[in-house]
């Protein structure tokens, strides 16, 4: 017998307070090993007088909330890592960029000026088109799915999906008709239902009405059962979907069940997705009627925050978005039969913006040697 | 294997009294046991992915949550190697206790706890590993990275070194 099996067997027979010799092979193996002899009759007091050194009178005050708290500090501090060495490696880049056209600019000084302008903001080579921009209803400025009690159903499932998008929450439709008797019976009972009126808070609520929509597709829709309900992911993936009429406690699990498999960890408050949303709903029309500062500044804002994500991502496309432009308006003054004319429109424009200085460098280098200048350099 | 917020909720909830106990045995200090929990359950959910389900699931965490102790521990004797140690002085017991003091329950606790706290780090580890959470020579060697007979030598050592220690209190053990 190895010497820790005898280890382990001495200390179960202590435990259960049985004579280690009656066990033939231990009994060799002590009487082979005066050190685990020496264990035999030692471990029993020592078991004994350590029996409650264990601190079964403290308790744990750690709560699950303080461990859910730090893994969101933590995936927040690795993201602003990461930024900040994307923000490090581009100024390096930018310096170095700088370096290089201080040498070009000095080492051409005894020579006859030349008409070069270098650009900062506005990028020579914007060649991507830029990514189109998130469409979001204005409704979901003022959207909340329940108020004074009662669920707020959005009529429009493409709106749905995009709140619920920006919102980091599931998607609940349901599918009715004014005469169908189970859907107005759930509407009157189950729907009002306090506690389910409360999860559903945990959603974004849509209500199809069937006589609205193709009478064929509403026919294929009743031969598979009205009402219908349909449980989609934040992502827009379809998840659940059941039919028929459900009292509140089976309805209540089911709502449970989903909302706790398909939630996000920490979504932003439906205070901060209104808010963000009427943000970005406002810098949009911004961006469409020219308004580039405005648009850029809100934009940059959305972009900061970060808060809900998806606008922090379109908000980051709207900026890529002016800059495009900025590009384009540049190219096409210089492109133009009156460059003066366009850079002038294009300063206008861009009034305000980071993309204003370039500009108006390139049309006091229009002015100086009258003709448009070489382009260097650029944002990138 | 990876869980989902509710499962790992549930995971804690079910598991956080058994890893705390283990690590207050470990810290000696229930606020310490408490920050490696946190560290514990955080390492959890980073390796989530890791965890292939095929072990078991009390191994696994017990191993994270032992990892997480050895790496505080190894911080705070990089600390101590640069701090003067005067604490460790005044946490000594007073050397002139009445005789009926000898005998209280909270005084004979002291000794037992103080003996244990005396032996050498890794011997203590393997005394409380064997002692309290049952684990065989081979898990505890696992556990700690080393080897079987270093396991058997430092049991025999903690108690050989525990009941010299204790022997002059015979008969006397505290029912508490």
């Amino acid at each position: 017998m190895e010497r820790h099996q005898a280890l382990e067997l001495l200390r179960a027979r202590a435990a259960a307070g049985v004579d280690p010799r009656l066990h033939p092979e231990l009994r060799d193996a002590l009487e082979l090993d005066p050190e685990l002899r020496a264990f035999a009759g030692e471990w029993g007091p020592v078991a004994e007088w350590t029996a409650a050194l264990g601190p079964a009178e403290v308790e744990s005050r750690l709560a699950f909330d303080d461990v859910r708290a730090s893994i969101v500090r933590e995936a927040h501090t690795t993201r602003w890592r990461w930024r900040w060495i994307a923000a490090t490696a581009a100024a390096a880049v930018l310096a170095i960029a700088l370096a290089v056209a201080l040498a070009v600019a000095f080492a051409g000084r005894d020579g006859p000026a030349r008409n070069l302008v270098e650009l900062h903001s506005i990028a020579l080579d914007a060649a991507t088109p830029p990514e189109p921009e998130l469409e979001l209803p204005q409704c979901a400025a003022s959207y909340a799915p329940t108020e004074d009690g009662a669920i707020r159903w959005l009529t429009n499932v493409d709106d749905g999906r995009a709140i619920a998008r920006v919102a980091e929450r599931p998607l609940l439709v349901f599918g009715s008709h004014p005469t169908c008797p189970w859907c107005q019976h759930m509407k009157h009972n189950g729907l009002r239902d306090p506690r389910v009126v409360a999860l559903v808070d945990g959603f974004v609520a849509v209500e199809v009405d069937y006589s609205e929509i193709e009478p064929d597709q509403a026919l294929r829709l009743f031969e598979s059962g009205w009402p219908r309900w349909e449980i989609h992911s934040a992502a827009g993936a379809l998840e659940a979907e059941f039919h028929g009429v459900h009292e509140a406690p089976e309805f209540i699990a089911t709502f449970q069940r989903e909302l706790e498999r398909l939630s996000q960890p920490a979504p932003p408050s439906w205070e901060s997705v209104r808010h963000a949303s009427s943000e970005y709903l406002a810098a949009r029309a911004a961006e469409h009627q020219g308004h580039f500062a405005d648009a850029e500044r809100t934009y940059a804002a959305l972009s900061r925050s970060n808060m809900p994500r998806a606008l922090g991502e379109a908000a980051r496309a709207g900026l890529a978005r002016i800059a495009f432009e900025a590009h384009r308006s540049l190219i096409a003054a210089r492109d133009s039969a009156d460059p003066a004319a366009a850079l002038e429109r294009a300063l206008s424009s861009f009034a305000s913006t980071a993309f204003e200085s370039d500009l108006a460098r390139v049309r006091q280098a229009l002015r100086e040697h009258g003709s448009f200048p070489e382009l260097h350099g650029g944002a990138d | 294997m990876s869980f989902t917020e509710p499962e790992f909720r549930a995971l804690f909830e079910d598991q956080r009294e058994r890893l705390f106990r283990f690590l207050v045995r470990l810290t000696r200090n229930a606020s310490d046991a408490d920050d490696l929990l946190q560290e514990t359950f955080l390492q959890v959910w980073r390796k989530r992915a890791q965890f292939d389900g095929r072990g078991a699931l009390d191994a696994w965490l017990r191993r994270t949550a032992f990892r997480t102790y050895l790496n505080s521990r190894a911080r705070r004797e990089r600390r101590a190697a640069l701090a003067p140690r005067a604490h460790e002085v005044d946490a000594e017991a007073p050397a002139d206790r009445s005789v009926e003091h000898r005998d209280s329950v909270e005084f004979l606790s002291t000794k037992v706890r103080q003996a244990v706290e005396e032996l050498p780090e890794g011997t203590r580890e393997a005394f409380l590993l064997f002692r309290y959470d049952g684990l065989s020579c081979a898990e505890i060697a696992e556990l700690t990275e080393t080897n079987v007979k270093t396991v058997e030598t430092r049991l025999l050592r903690a108690t050989r070194q525990l009941s010299e220690r204790l022997r002059a209190f015979r008969g006397s053990a505290p029912t508490w």
